[in-house]
């Protein structure tokens, strides 16, 4: 059964009906108004154009190598923030921590030493 | 045209905003080789780039050893239950076809067993090459002891791909079971090495460190109490140093009158590492006295 019967429509029909606006005579502005857009448009290719170099620039720089500490460096930030005698005693400690003879170290691999492939007939025959 | 050109300008726009971020963050996301973490702690900067990049290759080899060998520990697993099971289906069914399974089998397991054990004394040879410590001659005889039981592992692996009946195959089992001595001494004696290497090691580093302390403490300024208090921490210090060196001759002499007996096993080096504790011990007390000596007393 078709629910639409159960309504007046007249009312949303007359609602319905849009009125025609007329549309606007072309003047004579519309000349410099494509000006603006070519404007536009060359601005849009220049940040393109800025977008792609920035792009280049991330993609270079990602490339390029990392900065290697030198010699100097390393010497100087380890003297500056440590005395020699402490770093003596730092080193004296692992060097202690490392000869514990508990320490862990790789086990024997859990190898079966005792595997062979005897013959089939002879060990029935020996299991008799 | 005006709608295009409006989509190129917002689509470049948000082009920009999205490489932005990206062009600033490009800064921040390269690691700072000056940084802490990049360095990493204060207390763990080494005295020179040359010496830290030789430590750090060092230790990376010999991670990259364990790796492998827990690897191939876990594919000689494998191929024992696969060989087993191949090895009970021929006793049981006594057919030619599962007879090639097993011999075939076979040489999978003597393959993974040569290279798990060839990894095995390959991390022994790398840790050994790199202890110092060790009396030149007892490093180069276990060396060349090593060298040989890899160059054998290696024949062995080699040969197991030529093996084609059952009776040879059971005549290369047989010969790697008589190995089983050999490999064990060598390994626990080795490993035992590795140890007195660095016990001798931590031995000079104590002597070495305790010589700066008393030059520190000449040069000190210091009450007389405390610098009297110190120099008897450093009296304890040379009694301790002097324990760990007797001990160590001790644990040597016996290495040496033990190590070359066919029985050095496990049970051997277990003893080792009861009797070599002591030093270690008195090692740890020595760096405790000197690190007070230094930084509180």
């Amino acid at each position: 059964m078709n629910q639409d019967n159960f309504f007046d429509q007249t009312k949303f029909a007359e609602e319905a009906v849009v009125e025609k606006q007329p549309l606007p005579e072309p003047t004579a502005e519309s000349t410099p108004t494509k000006k603006k857009y070519l404007a536009l448009i060359v601005l849009t290719f220049l940040m393109a154009f800025l977008v792609v170099v920035s792009v280049l620039i991330v993609w270079l720089s990602g490339k390029s190598e990392p900065i290697i500490p030198t010699d100097d460096l390393s010497t100087e930030s380890s003297s500056t923030s440590m005395s020699p005698i402490q770093r003596q005693l730092y080193v004296l400690q692992k060097d202690i921590e490392k000869s514990d003879p508990f320490d862990a170290s790789i086990s024997f691999p859990p190898v079966d030493f005792g595997i062979d492939l005897e013959d089939a007939a002879q060990r029935a025959l020996n299991q008799r | 045209m005006k709608v295009i050109g409006w989509m190129l300008a917002v689509s470049s726009l948000l082009l920009i905003l999205v490489s932005f971020p990206s062009l600033v963050l490009s800064q921040d996301s390269q690691p700072d080789p000056y940084s802490a973490e990049a360095v990493g702690p204060v207390s763990e900067v080494a005295t020179s780039t040359a010496e830290l990049g030789e430590q750090v290759n060092i230790q990376s080899q010999l991670a990259q050893l364990i790796e492998q060998y827990y690897q191939d520990v876990e594919d000689y697993r494998e191929s024992e239950r696969k060989y087993l099971i191949a090895r009970e289906t021929y006793y049981k069914n006594v057919t030619l076809t599962s007879q090639s399974e097993a011999i075939k089998q076979g040489q999978e397991l003597i393959k993974s067993r040569s290279k798990v054990l060839h990894s095995y004394f390959s991390y022994l040879q790398k840790d050994l090459e790199n202890t110092l410590g060790i009396q030149l001659q007892d490093k180069v005889v276990m060396l060349n002891k090593l060298g040989t039981i890899l160059s054998d592992l290696e024949s062995a692996d080699r040969n197991a791909g030529t093996i084609q009946s059952r009776a040879q195959l059971n005549d290369i089992f047989n010969q790697l079971n008589l190995q089983q001595g050999n490999y064990k001494r060598v390994a626990y004696s080795a490993l035992a090495l590795i140890k007195i290497g660095q016990l001798q090691s931590a031995i000079d580093q104590s002597l070495a460190t305790r010589e700066m302390v008393s030059v520190w403490l000449t040069e000190a300024n210091l009450t007389a109490s405390s610098r009297a208090k110190k120099e008897q921490g450093l009296a304890e210090v040379d009694g301790l140093i002097q324990n760990a060196r007797n001990n160590l001759s001790e644990v040597i002499r016996h290495w040496q009158s033990n190590s070359q007996e066919a029985g050095y096993y496990e049970s051997a080096y277990k003893t080792f590492q009861d009797k070599a504790e002591y030093s270690y011990l008195q090692l740890r007390q020595a760096h405790a006295f000197l690190d007070e000596i230094v930084n509180t007393l």
